[in-house]
């Protein structure tokens, strides 16, 4: 069956844990590469893990100061790129049997909080601590442009997949979309619902953590967290902020009700839902919205908190990343 | 009671008489801009105000480091706040000279769990955890006692809040081995069970 065939079969309700593997340390972030045939975790010893899906292989790439959240590759898998908190970029060669990098640059002063790769596989964008976003030749690792004007901190980059242009959301709610080739801001998206700033602990938090666009193009998803009544404490519940594209206004909120957490990542399904991953003191969902209400349709307790997610290619299969050093993997298919 | 009452209003009353040495808005604005705008940033300029006109002891307090959730987000805004103000309060202490006979504790009542929980934060830990001294006679760059690798438990070197009570003191010239007297009741002004930790004073 193609992808396109077995994912249009996806039911959320139907979702369930197929699968564990377990690292040393507890798991941050993770992502499908594009072949279909791993599964790249980082973890909280600094490390990069790929998995292979079918033996269950693990490969430990050694090479970041620090953790791990921005994860990708080339179109073809040959490359897989990483961005740590150590603010610095290293592409390893997922074809060959070394684990050093091929090369490795500093690209961010602080960390990288989020790497997307374009759509036709040229170029590279980086969000990080410097409130900077970065354009970078993917093969080459040159830098190409310096997207600056962000407040506070990066969180999530985002090429938009048909458009000339680039998205990057900020701790603020601030997302703002870069036009290309003269990477100057045309327009701004509100999401301040997804910040915070608490009087009494004196912090900002929340922040614009995963952008997705939908498959029609037509809606723009920022996911996070709101009603954050301890910042400190890990008190507030998950957000997903749903714009329309054209117009930028606010279409739904979707929520998860009687749930505190955050929405690490989501995406869109082609089978027409949208999913987050979701971690926070009522521990770790798999969240799914049928774009009618803003209350979810279904969700799956995880067995701990998750972190990060992704969809691998076959549309049937969800990665989750966890603390209790366990990747899962979830399947969508309609039978067992 | 009511001579305690008098003596209550009488202080009041003599802090209010000096009213001006608590204005921060004084200082030059070259020196507003230096330490920042935000309060930590005016309450560090604030300090130095009011050590440079003879005020004996002076707390200024930085909180929010309850950091159970996203430790790592938070203490970049709370260090990155830290930071600037702090570093300029020492130098400019250093600048006039009063860093020579003014000592400076940096502390918290406890420390956060040398191990990262689910939520990314840091939990409470009372087990093990650092203060920084510097000025008056305390030795620049020494370090006293050390936790095991795993930052859990001291290895070597405990001190409790007895050495530190001693060696604050003598830091400053008081001899720790007096009393106060309290309507003509003898208090320690140190546990006389205890002392500085003497690798600590110059």
């Amino acid at each position: 069956m193609n992808p396109s065939t077995s994912a249009a079969t996806a039911d959320p309700k139907k979702v369930k844990v197929i699968k564990e593997l377990v690292h040393d340390s507890p798991l941050i972030a993770c992502r499908f590469d594009p072949t279909g045939q791993y599964v790249i975790a980082t973890s909280q010893d600094n490390k990069v893990l790929r998995w292979d899906l079918e033996s269950g292989e693990k490969v430990e790439y050694i090479s970041h100061d620090s953790w791990v959240r921005g994860i990708e590759f080339s179109v073809d898998g040959k490359w897989l790129i990483t961005g740590g908190f150590d603010g610095r970029l290293a592409w390893w060669d997922l074809s060959s049997t070394s684990t050093e990098p091929a090369r490795k640059l500093d690209a961010h002063e602080g960390w990288i909080r989020s790497c997307h790769r374009s759509p036709d596989g040229q170029l590279l964008i980086t969000g990080g601590n410097d409130n900077l976003a970065k354009i970078w030749n993917l093969g080459t690792g040159e830098l190409l442009h310096t997207l600056s004007g962000h407040e506070k901190n990066v969180y999530s980059v985002a090429f938009h997949p048909t458009l000339s242009c680039v998205l990057t959301g900020d701790l603020a709610g601030v997302v703002n979309e870069w036009d290309w080739p003269n990477h100057e801001v045309t327009r701004s998206f509100d999401a301040k619902a997804l910040h915070t700033y608490n009087g009494g602990q004196r912090v900002d938090f929340g922040g614009v953590r995963s952008l997705a666009i939908s498959n029609d193009e037509k809606q723009l998803a920022c996911g996070g967290l709101h009603n954050a009544s301890n910042p400190l404490g890990s008190v507030h519940d998950p957000l997903i902020v749903l714009f329309d594209w054209e117009s930028q206004k606010v279409t739904k909120s979707l929520i998860a009700p009687d749930l505190k957490g955050g929405i690490w990542r989501c995406l869109f399904h082609t089978a027409g839902f949208l999913f987050g991953a979701s971690g926070g003191s009522s521990g770790g969902y798999l969240l799914f919205w049928d774009m009618e209400s803003e209350k979810d349709i279904h969700r799956l307790k995880l067995p701990h908190l998750a972190r990060d997610m992704d969809l691998h290619l076959d549309g049937l299969r969800i990665a989750t990343s966890h603390y209790d050093k366990k990747l899962r993997i979830c399947s969508l298919a309609p039978q067992d | 009671m009511t001579d305690a009452y008098t003596a209550s209003y009488e202080q009041a009353l003599d802090l209010m008489h000096r009213r001006e040495v608590f204005d921060v808005t004084k200082e030059s604005k070259k020196d507003q801009d230096r330490y920042g705008s935000h309060d930590f940033g005016r309450h560090c300029l604030l300090a130095r105000r009011l050590l440079e006109r003879g005020i004996t002891f002076v707390q200024v307090t930085h909180s929010n480091y309850d950091t159970h959730n996203e430790n790592f987000n938070f203490h970049l805004e709370q260090l990155g706040e830290f930071d600037g103000p702090f570093a300029t309060l020492v130098s400019d202490l250093a600048s006039s000279g009063l860093l020579e006979h003014t000592l400076i504790v940096v502390l918290s009542e406890f420390g956060r769990t040398p191990n990262i929980n689910q939520y990314f934060g840091r939990d409470h830990w009372g087990k093990a955890w650092s203060v920084c001294l510097g000025g008056a006679n305390i030795q620049s760059g020494a370090v006293w006692g050390a936790t095991n690798a795993q930052g859990t438990e001291v290895a070597e070197n405990e001190v409790d809040h007895g050495h530190l009570f001693h060696t604050y003191l003598q830091a400053v010239g008081v001899d720790t081995t007096e009393s106060f007297d309290i309507d003509g009741r003898p208090m320690p002004i140190a546990d006389p069970a205890s002392e500085p930790i003497k690798d600590l004073l110059s």
